[in-house]
């Protein structure tokens, strides 16, 4: 008897309770919605620029070719009797998608006075068109942005090894697909050392055509 | 405290500056190629041989040789003859001494002889008078030394009449050379 009194009293409570919740409830699920969304993909270009094999060209290749040679300054180019010395070019792959991204100049056998030309094609192989900025000559850190003259010291003796004169195309917006050919004068000059291996690196940078040219 | 708010704001406005410059230099996307190179160069290196005689009537049947001729080479570090030193002793007018230089190329460069006649010296200057030095082979005769290969010339030392009792005379002669291409025919 006890107990049905106390369930009397407990009923309304509870049904209080139960459709103040089914208020709430209720009340959230009463309006009505829709949702719009926006779903995006970004998917980025690719900037690439590769050495073109084979399309290479020099005055003095390893073979029955005589040498060339020029007085300081690129003065007087013109082409000796006797096969002495000799250029090799080659290109190698380093990490960069099986696109040819070093060209390689080995000047073998030579001496002072020596000269070489060569050109090179360098091809977009990216989605993105790019334009060339600028090259970094080593040892020394020479950038040049134009197209200049250069020399070299080689062995740290404070005496310019080589020079070298390097063409154009800086600035050319180059579109994916697309190639141009660069090339260089390079000559060998009085204080290099005889019987000696010396190196020396041009990093060649192209950047997207849209941030061209660089801020000062 | 109002001091404090304007470094705060100088600093922020001083970063977002300097972050925006760094951003931008950072933006642009690029790609390197490389341009490797080395240079091998040659070696430039010329050797010397050498022979001389007296003639053979200057040894006495009983005497023996009047006048003693003797030559030692002076070597580099590599041990590789670049010069000669040639002693007479006892000579007298009308001594013939004959002589053949040969010159190597050891190197790799063809050599271009260049000159000897500005780089002779004869000490005392007077003994120019009572020695004569002939080129049987003209040095300039030959140009161009091809590497591995070698040149000779002949000479003749010749002691006049004027020459003196007593005297002694030094001469150095240097055979220049530079690497062939250098040299305007």
């Amino acid at each position: 008897m006890t107990l049905l009194k106390k369930s009397k009293t407990s009923m309304p409570a509870i049904v209080a309770v139960a459709l103040m919740a089914l208020t709430i409830v209720g009340f959230s699920y009463a309006h009505w919605s829709d949702t719009l969304s926006l779903e995006g993909t970004v998917t980025t270009g690719k900037l690439c620029a590769e050495f073109e094999k084979g399309m290479e060209s020099q005055k003095d290749p390893f073979g029955p070719f005589n040498d060339w040679t020029c007085d300081e300054g690129f003065g007087n180019i013109h082409q000796l009797t006797k096969n002495i010395g000799y250029t090799n070019i080659t290109y190698e792959t380093e990490n960069h998608d099986n696109c040819p991204n070093i060209f390689k100049v080995d000047m073998v056998n030579v001496y002072p006075s020596y000269y070489e030309h060569i050109g090179f094609w360098v091809k977009n192989c990216g989605t993105i068109p790019w334009v060339l900025t600028k090259v970094t000559f080593n040892p020394g850190s020479v950038v040049i942005t134009t197209p200049e003259y250069v020399t070299l010291d080689l062995n740290g003796d404070g005496k310019a090894d080589i020079e070298i004169k390097w063409g154009d195309n800086f600035g050319i917006q180059t579109d994916p697909g697309k190639d141009f050919e660069i090339s260089f004068q390079i000559h060998v000059l009085e204080p290099i050392p005889q019987d000696s291996v010396l190196s020396f690196t041009a990093a060649i940078e192209v950047i997207n055509w849209n941030e061209y040219p660089l801020p000062p | 405290m109002k001091m404090d708010t304007k470094k705060i704001a100088a600093t922020f406005a001083v970063l977002m500056l300097a972050l925006g410059i760094a951003g931008y230099a950072y933006a642009h996307w690029s790609d390197t190629l490389w341009l490797k190179g080395t240079v091998t160069t040659g070696k430039f290196g010329l050797q010397w041989t050498f022979d001389a005689t007296l003639p053979s009537e200057n040894t006495k049947p009983v005497y023996g040789p009047v006048a003693n001729l003797t030559w030692k080479f002076v070597d580099d570090a590599n041990g590789i003859h670049k010069g000669i030193v040639i002693t007479l002793d006892n000579v007298y007018p009308c001594l013939n001494v004959t002589g053949h230089i040969d010159i190597k190329n050891i190197g790799t460069i063809p050599a271009g002889y260049v000159d000897s006649e500005s780089n002779m010296t004869v000490n005392p200057d007077s003994a120019k008078e009572w020695v004569d030095i002939y080129e049987a082979t003209p040095f300039g005769d030959i140009t161009q030394i091809e590497p591995g290969e070698d040149a000779g010339y002949n000479f003749i030392i010749h002691f006049n009449e004027a020459t003196l009792q007593g005297a002694t005379a030094t001469v150095e002669i240097n055979l220049v050379f530079w690497n062939w291409n250098e040299i305007t025919p």
